[in-house]
C-alpha cells in the first residue's frame, strides 16, 4: 500500500515538473536569449546554455530606447493606481458590508453589472471624458481613468463579509469611529484579500497594454508594455536585434518578478484563523 | 436618582412585531443586575439598546439623568463584554485590552500601566504578547473581561459571557466576575439564560419573557416567592411542581385531599405550587404519586413521578429504595406552599392552616 502511494507521489511530481517546465520555458528562453549573441539565438540546433555571455545587450537596449523612463512611468502609475483602487474599494466594501441603507443591494448589483461590460466598450466614453478634462496623452489621465476597479470592490466586499458582527460592535463600544474600524480592524483582518488585490492589481496595471496605447502618444510618456512593443516594431531586422529586444523584455519583467516573490506567499494563502467562537 | 433609567422603551424591527413594548426599569448605581429569560425574550436586545448598538424605537434611556437615545456607543461611558469574546484577531492581548483606551486618546504610558494592572488581576501577565487565536476559551474570555475593565467605565454590560465555556470553567469565572464587580464597585448588567449564573451572581434578577418583566427581585425572592407561574417553572432545577386545585362548594382539593386555607378566596380557581425540596415521601399522606424515574445527583436524589397524570418531582433525603410504578405518598411543608390564579397565572397570597 505504502509503496503504491510512493510511486503515485513520484509520478505526480514528474508530471507537475514537466508542466511547470513547459510554463516557465518561455521565460527561461527570454533570460538566456538576452545574453546570447544574435547568431547564437537562431543557431540550429537550439542551445539553452549560451556559449558566450553578452551582457552588453542590456546597455545597448538601454541606449536604444528610454527603457528606464518607461519603467518609471509604469511603476509610479501602477503604484498610485493600486493604492487608490484599494483605498476607494475598501471604503465602498465597508459601506456595502457594515452599513444598512436603502438600495444597498441594488447598488451592489449595479457595480457588479458594470463588471459584465467588456472593457473595450468603455474606451471610447473614457477617452471622450478624459479629452474634455484635457488629460489625453497624460499619465495623470491614465491614473484617473483607473481609480475604480469593480473586481477589487467585489473581492474586498466578499472578504469583509466574513468579519464577525461582534468584532465591529466591540470596536464601536470601545469607542472607535467607523473610519478607525475600517483601517485598524477590518483591513488588517482581511490582510490576505488586500494583498491579493494588490498583487493582481499590480500585475494587471503593469502589464496593461491596450488602454495606455490608445491614451498615450509621446515616446517619453509611454508605459513599459507599450514602449516595449513599439521598440521591437521599430528595430527592423529581427535576426540582428533579437538579443536587444530580449534584454529589454527582461528589464520590463524584473519588477513584476520582484513584486511576485514578495507577495506570493499571501497569494497562495487563503484561509486564516479568527478569534471568534460559536 | 438611579444611574440607569429605562422609560417606556420599545423595540420594533422594520415591519415586524414589537420585540419589547413599554419597558420600564431603574437600575441603581453599584448593583449587579441580571436579565434572565429564555432565548428570544428580548434580554440581549435590551442590553444592546443600552450599549447603543441597537436603536431604541420609542421611549427614553437615561444614564445619570441624561438622555442617551441618540448617542453613539463611543459617547456612552459603557464597556461591554460579548458572548463570542469578539477579540481583534490581529492584535496581541495587550493591544486588544488597550484598544478602547487608545481610541479615547489616553497616553501610551498610562494605557500600558492600566493593561498591566488588569492583566495581573486576570492572571494574563504571561499572555500579553500572545494573539487571541493562541489562547484557550477561558483565557480569551479573560481578555474580553480585561478589555472591559481597563476602561474603568461606570457601567459594564455582559452578554452571556460564559456560555461558550465548559461547566467547570464557568463556575470559576462566575466567582471571578463577582469578585471583579465588587472590587470595581461598578454597575453591571449581565444577560444570561442560565439561572445558576443569575442565582449565584445577581444582586437583583430581572426575569423576562416575550419582552415583558415577569418579576424583579433578589435571587431569594424570585426563588421563594415567584410572582407568577412562568417564574415558578423557569427558576429552580428541577422547577416548582404545579398542580391545579379542584374547587367544590368553596373548598379546595389537592386531588382527594382537602386543603384548608386561612384566607377566603371565594371560588377563585387556583394552582398549587411546591418546590421539590419542600416535598417529601410520607406514605401516610393522602396525596399519591406513581414513581416514573429516579435521578441520583450524588448530593441529592430526585424522585420523579405522576400525580394523577401531572408531573411531580420531590427531593428525597432518605436511603429508601423506590421502584418504578411504585405508589408513594407525598407530604409537604405547609409554610413553603405557593398559590397561583389558574387564569391570570399570577401569584395569589394565601396560606394553609397546617
Amino acid at each position: 500500500m505504502k509503496k503504491v502511494q510512493k510511486i503515485q507521489g513520484w509520478a505526480l511530481f514528474i508530471i507537475l515538473l514537466i508542466i511547470g517546465l513547459l510554463m516557465v520555458y518561455p521565460m527561461i528562453w527570454m533570460l538566456v536569449s538576452s545574453v546570447k549573441s544574435a547568431n547564437e539565438i537562431l543557431n540550429q540546433p537550439l542551445q539553452l546554455i549560451p556559449r558566450s555571455f553578452h551582457f552588453d545587450n542590456f546597455t545597448n537596449a538601454l541606449k536604444a530606447a528610454p527603457f528606464m523612463q518607461w519603467l518609471w512611468n509604469s511603476a509610479w502609475t501602477t503604484v498610485v493606481i493600486v493604492f487608490m483602487q484599494l483605498f476607494f474599494s475598501s471604503l465602498i466594501a465597508y459601506a456595502l458590508t457594515q452599513f444598512k441603507f436603502m438600495g444597498r443591494n441594488v447598488l451592489f448589483a449595479i457595480i457588479l453589472a458594470t463588471y459584465m461590460l467588456p472593457s473595450a466598450t468603455t474606451y471610447i466614453p473614457s477617452y471622450v471624458i478624459l479629452g474634455k478634462m484635457h488629460l489625453i496623452n497624460s499619465l495623470i489621465g491614465l491614473v484617473i481613468s483607473n481609480l475604480a476597479n469593480v473586481f477589487v470592490i467585489f473581492l474586498l466586499r466578499q472578504s469583509f463579509m466574513s468579519v464577525p458582527k461582534g468584532i465591529i460592535e466591540a470596536a464601536r463600544s470601545d469607542g472607535a469611529s467607523e473610519w478607525t474600524i475600517l483601517w485598524q480592524i477590518v483591513v488588517p483582518m482581511n490582510k490576505n484579500a488586500v494583498l491579493n488585490a494588490t498583487l493582481i492589481g499590480f500585475i494587471t496595471n503593469f502589464n496593461g497594454y491596450l488602454w495606455p496605447s490608445l491614451l498615450l502618444n509621446d515616446t517619453k510618456k509611454q508605459v513599459i508594455s507599450v514602449g516595449l512593443n513599439s521598440f521591437s516594431n521599430t528595430q527592423g531586422a529581427f535576426d540582428q536585434t533579437f538579443p536587444i529586444i530580449m534584454a529589454g523584455t527582461t528589464i520590463a519583467v524584473v519588477p513584476l518578478i520582484i513584486v511576485y516573490v514578495i507577495l506570493q506567499k499571501y497569494f497562495v494563502q487563503s484561509s486564516k484563523t479568527s478569534s471568534i467562537k460559536g | 436618582m438611579d444611574l440607569i433609567e429605562l422609560k417606556r422603551i420599545n423595540k420594533q424591527y422594520e415591519n415586524k412585531e414589537k420585540v419589547i413594548e413599554d419597558f420600564d426599569l431603574n437600575i441603581k448605581k453599584g448593583d449587579f443586575t441580571v436579565f434572565l429569560g429564555p432565548s428570544g425574550c428580548g434580554k440581549s436586545t435590551l442590553l444592546r439598546m443600552i450599549a447603543g448598538l441597537e436603536k431604541i424605537s420609542a421611549g427614553e434611556l437615561l444614564i445619570n439623568g441624561e438622555l442617551q437615545n441618540d448617542l453613539p456607543p463611543k459617547e456612552r461611558n459603557i464597556a461591554m463584554v460579548f458572548q463570542n469574546y469578539a477579540l481583534y484577531p490581529h492584535m496581541s492581548v495587550e493591544k486588544n485590552m488597550g484598544f478602547g483606551l487608545k481610541m479615547r486618546g489616553i497616553d501610551k504610558q498610562i494605557i500600558k500601566q492600566k493593561v498591566t494592572d488588569a492583566a495581573k488581576i486576570l492572571n494574563l501577565t504571561d499572555y500579553l504578547d500572545k494573539f487571541p487565536g493562541n489562547l484557550s476559551g477561558g483565557q480569551q474570555q479573560r481578555v474580553a473581561l480585561g478589555r472591559a475593565i481597563v476602561r474603568e467605565s461606570e457601567i459594564y454590560l455582559m452578554d452571556e459571557p460564559l456560555s461558550n465555556l465548559d461547566a467547570k470553567l464557568r463556575a470559576v469565572m462566575r466567582e471571578e466576575i463577582v469578585t471583579l464587580h465588587k472590587q470595581m464597585a461598578a454597575t453591571t448588567i449581565y444577560v444570561t439564560h442560565d439561572q445558576t449564573e443569575a442565582m449565584t451572581m445577581a444582586d437583583r434578577i430581572v426575569i423576562l419573557n416575550h419582552g415583558d418583566i415577569q418579576q424583579i427581585g433578589t435571587p431569594k425572592e424570585v426563588y421563594q416567592r415567584p410572582q407568577n407561574m412562568f417564574v415558578a417553572s423557569f427558576i429552580g432545577i428541577p422547577p416548582m411542581n404545579l398542580i391545579p386545585l379542584k374547587n367544590h362548594d368553596g373548598k379546595y382539593y389537592l386531588e382527594n385531599a382537602e386543603l384548608s386555607l386561612k384566607d377566603d378566596l371565594g371560588n377563585q380557581p387556583l394552582v398549587f405550587g411546591i418546590r421539590p425540596e419542600d416535598a417529601f415521601v410520607d406514605n401516610a399522606a393522602p396525596l399519591k404519586m406513581k414513581v416514573t424515574y429516579i435521578e441520583d445527583m450524588g448530593a441529592d436524589r430526585y424522585v420523579h413521578g405522576l400525580v394523577n397524570g401531572t408531573k411531580f418531582t420531590l427531593r428525597d433525603g432518605s436511603n429508601n429504595d423506590y421502584q418504578v410504578d411504585q405508589e408513594i405518598g407525598v407530604g409537604f411543608t405547609a409554610q413553603q406552599v405557593s398559590f397561583f390564579d389558574q387564569v391570570s397565572t399570577n401569584r395569589v397570597e394565601a396560606n394553609l392552616w397546617k
